[in-house]
């Protein structure tokens, strides 16, 4: 059964379950939880960002996103443990802007042709 | 994937969210903290960055088409930062490196921290700025960032314009493998470190690392100079073999340095280097050196030493060769003082008597035999059993075994004696090597025809006069004959296996006819039926007059023999066979085993009075023998170890005015004696004559056989094309001269067997 495979993950999207990854989001500052092997697995900003060199590592892991909204950033989440996500006209600009920046490319493009249909 | 900004069409609902127009401001902004945080980096305190923060300075740059100015900062920024670094911390070294060569490591060393420290930094800085390497590095096909940091590194410090950091680099890098060839002990790791780091750098096109152009090149060019002074030192201080040991030595110790602290792909090119100027140039003198040059290694069967010169040899162009042609000429050497030897003590065997001559072609073929034998030693144990070396040394042997014109006949000999008493007492195993040894010197001989002459002589020989000591070896050895040389060269041999068997059936029926038959012969008869084109024997045998007994027994045998085989001729050699006799002597009765022509001889004395003696003129008259033959039975019998006969005066050799007479008074221990007929065993001067127009008239009638072969196969053909088909088909069995072969065309043009073709005259046709 593949589809369980992604129900399962969907659970740990965050989840404090197993969570080394403290990330505070927005403005509004909101904290979530991540699994560092789950992200840098599946990107490269975060496979770059969590090295033992920076700040975000001595902070035990704290990585501060202020310029993406908390919902687009749980979106992403949703996208990096599952691969699946649900584009709406609301947000999918928004997506497109915060795929950009951390370079998923497959959410970018698929954003993007869900905005020229 | 480009930015967003470009490529967005958007219809619908769907709106860009609004952006502030980006100022000069924003960009100094971001630029100040980006160029704050790579400064931090270098100071080793990217713990206190955020990457997150930085990250998105480099974003926003971007996203506001400053890439360019941002590539270019990052750029300078380096550039300056390496700058300085390299004339802080590497130039105040570089003069350690002029001064002392041992000191000069501190170079490496300084060398090898500044490029450690830089290459992590430009990881770092390559993860904050990867978005600027995706979305305008590459779509502008420059070098990424962690690569532009590589060439800035290779044009701002390695090939400083400024500072004489490349020139001292090298020369640190090259003395320290002169110090460690001379013995010393280096810093392998800073060497390593400072080659890996030349590795790392490319050139211009992305491809080929500065190591190349910045090391491998001058230090094939001093290697060869190294290795050219080195190889003319050691080959005129050490001898051959510690020559070989200490290249070997440099072979290895170049190959373990390219594995240990340079690459695999310099370990071709200093190989050649050390095979050229170590092996190539000096192997000519190693090998033809007096003291433990090539051929005391043989002499001494210096294994090792011969193996070691053969690995290394081989390893340059035309190494192979030259040590192949050093063996040659060894081998040759030895063949002629083989046959020098010979051809010596052949003058004395004419004096002396046949049997040394015997003695000299078994000793001529041991001593080759040996030499092979050590050779075969010297072919699997030094010399990989390499093909070409075995063809070179068999080609040697062969030209000297084909010096000596007698070695078909030493051979036949060298077998005939084996099989006749040399064999006794050995096993199966043991004889059967010998026996193949022999063949493979046999293998040698271009007059294989020759060889079939003697060999059928011996054998008829040995069948004969029943000398061989096992019809199985004997059986044995035609097969490997056969293999050799194929079913025609020992049909005739096998036939006359076949006539022995026949005749042993023969005898028995003889016998049956004889217990039925009304008039028995007045002696035992044994009768050996040859086929006369099998054995070597002339179709005229020897003139002489049988006694009657002899002649009555012989009619009861061919009375027998024409009954049972109608229409074949039987010619009686009487004097190929032998007699016993029963002689009657004063004190006791003797039983004697004498040949046919001895039986003959002494016969007459039967007919006079005991003490009368008979001149030679009337024994000659008597038994009508030829002179020859009767002067060598007479001496079997009056002058070898038995005297059966007196002979007066007493010599050892007969004269046509001797007179002989019985000796009665003869008294030996053993009742019965054999009587040896003095033969010769080496061919005198007169049967070589013989032989040599037998063989000739032969190979006359092989050569035309060839012709007519090919020429029926071909029906028309050219001169040149015809003598070498009919030399192909010669080889096996001699070698053939073209001259000889064209005479033979003649011979069958005047007989009609072919023709010229009218016209060209250099064209022939075969007229069926």
């Amino acid at each position: 059964n593949p589809d369980a495979l992604g129900a399962d993950l969907f659970r740990l999207v965050n989840s404090p379950v197993g969570a080394d990854v403290r990330l505070i989001v927005g403005e509004e500052k909101v904290v979530m939880h991540g699994h560092a092997l789950i992200l840098q697995t599946r990107s490269e900003y975060f496979a770059r960002a969590l090295t033992t060199s920076w700040k975000e590592a001595s902070d035990n892991n704290t990585l501060h996103k202020p310029n993406i909204l908390p919902s687009i950033f749980l979106q992403i989440l949703q996208f990096l443990y599952t691969g699946t996500l649900d584009l709406s006209e609301t947000t999918v600009m928004d997506l497109i802007r915060a795929a950009d920046e951390l370079l998923l490319e497959d959410l970018l493009y698929g954003c993007e042709r869900f905005a020229l249909t | 994937m480009a930015s967003l900004q470009g490529k967005r069409t958007v219809r619908g609902k769907i709106r860009p969210p609004p952006r502030r127009v980006a100022t000069e401001v924003d960009y100094d902004i971001h630029w100040t903290t980006l160029q704050n945080a790579i400064i931090t980096i270098h100071e080793q305190k990217a713990y206190m960055l955020s990457y997150e923060e930085i990250y998105r300075c480099g974003y926003n740059l971007v996203i506001h088409k400053w890439g360019e100015r941002l590539y270019n900062g990052v750029k300078e920024l380096i550039e300056q930062y390496l700058e300085s670094e390299a004339e802080t911390k590497v130039v105040p070294v570089l003069g350690i490196a002029d001064t002392s060569p041992a000191e000069g490591v501190q170079v490496l060393k300084a060398m090898q921290r500044l490029w450690r420290h830089h290459v992590t930094c430009l990881l770092m800085m390559s993860d904050i700025l990867v978005h600027m390497d995706r979305n305008w590095v590459s779509p502008n096909r420059l070098p990424k960032t962690y690569d532009m940091g590589l060439f800035l590194f290779r044009d701002t410090v390695i090939r400083s314009p400024r500072y004489l950091i490349q020139s001292h680099l090298q020369k640190v890098l090259l003395d320290q493998i002169t110090l460690e060839r001379k013995g010393d002990v280096i810093d392998r790791g800073a060497v390593k470190s400072c080659t890996e780091m030349l590795l790392e750098m490319k050139e211009n096109n992305g491809n080929d690392p500065i190591y190349i152009s910045d090391f491998e090149n001058s230090f094939i060019e001093t290697s060869r100079e190294f290795y050219r002074l080195e190889s003319d030192d050691l080959v005129r201080r050490f001898d051959p073999p510690e020559y070989m040991r200490k290249v070997e030595y440099r072979l290895d110790e170049e190959q373990l340095r390219c594995s240990h602290y340079l690459t695999e792909k310099t370990e071709p090119k200093i190989r050649l280097i050390v095979e050229q100027e170590m092996i190539a140039k000096h192997m000519r003198t190693v090998m033809e050196m007096e003291n433990w040059g090539l051929k005391q290694l043989l002499i001494n069967s210096r294994l090792g030493d011969l193996e070691r010169m053969y690995r290394l040899f081989s390893r340059v162009p035309n190494g192979a060769r030259e040590l192949q042609g050093g063996l040659s000429e060894y081998i040759r050497e030895c063949g002629k003082s083989i046959n020098a030897n010979v051809q010596a003590s052949a003058i004395d065997t004419v004096e002396k008597g046949v049997p040394l001559g015997v003695a000299l072609a078994l000793r001529w073929v041991q001593e080759v035999l040996d030499l092979k034998e050590r050779f075969g030693a010297f072919l699997a144990q030094a010399f990989a059993k390499d093909k070409s070396f075995e063809t070179a040394i068999n080609s040697a042997f062969e030209s000297f075994i084909n010096l000596n014109p007698k070695a078909p006949e030493f051979m036949s000999l060298f077998i005939d004696n084996k099989l006749k008493k040399d064999f006794k007492g050995k096993s199966d195993d043991e004889i059967d090597t010998i026996l193949n040894k022999t063949t493979t010197l046999f293998r040698f001989l271009s007059d294989k025809d020759i060889f079939e002459r003697y060999y059928k002589q011996h054998l008829s020989s040995r069948l004969l006069h029943g000398k061989s000591l096992s019809d199985e070896v004997e059986r044995g050895m035609i097969s490997k004959l056969k293999i050799e040389c194929g079913y025609q060269f020992t049909s005739k041999l096998e036939g006359m296996f076949t006539d022995m068997r026949l005749s042993t059936d023969t005898m028995s029926a003889f016998r049956e006819f004889l217990e039925n038959a009304v008039d028995t012969p007045p002696m035992e008869l044994n009768v050996t039926v040859l086929t006369s084109t099998f054995w070597p024997v002339s179709s005229t045998p020897v003139s002489c007059n049988l006694p009657s007994q002899f002649l009555a027994a012989s009619k009861v045998f061919e009375r027998f023999y024409t009954s049972r085989h109608n229409g074949r001729k039987l010619t009686w050699h009487a004097t190929m066979g032998n007699v016993d006799l029963r002689a009657t002597f004063n004190s006791r009765k003797h039983e004697l085993n004498v040949s046919t022509m001895a039986a003959i001889v002494l016969l007459i004395f039967n007919d006079i009075p005991d003490g009368e003696t008979i001149p030679y003129g009337i024994i000659e008259q008597e038994t009508g023998l030829p002179a020859d033959q009767l002067k060598r039975t007479l001496q079997s019998v009056a002058c070898g170890k038995f005297k059966i006969l007196i002979k007066e005066p007493r010599s050892r050799d007969i004269e046509e005015t001797d007179v002989f007479k019985f000796n009665s008074a003869f008294s030996e221990k053993l009742s019965r004696i054999k009587i040896q007929t003095i033969a010769s065993k080496v061919e005198s001067s007169s049967e070589l004559k013989e032989t040599h127009e037998k063989v000739e008239d032969a190979r006359k009638h092989m050569a035309e056989a060839a012709i007519v072969r090919v020429m029926k196969n071909r029906k028309t053909l050219d001169h040149n094309n015809l003598i070498t088909e009919v030399i192909a088909q010669l080889q096996g069995r001699f070698n053939p001269a073209p001259s000889m072969i064209k005479k033979r065309i003649e011979a069958l043009i005047d007989r009609e067997y072919l023709e010229r073709a009218p016209g060209d005259r250099a064209i022939y046709n075969y007229l069926a």
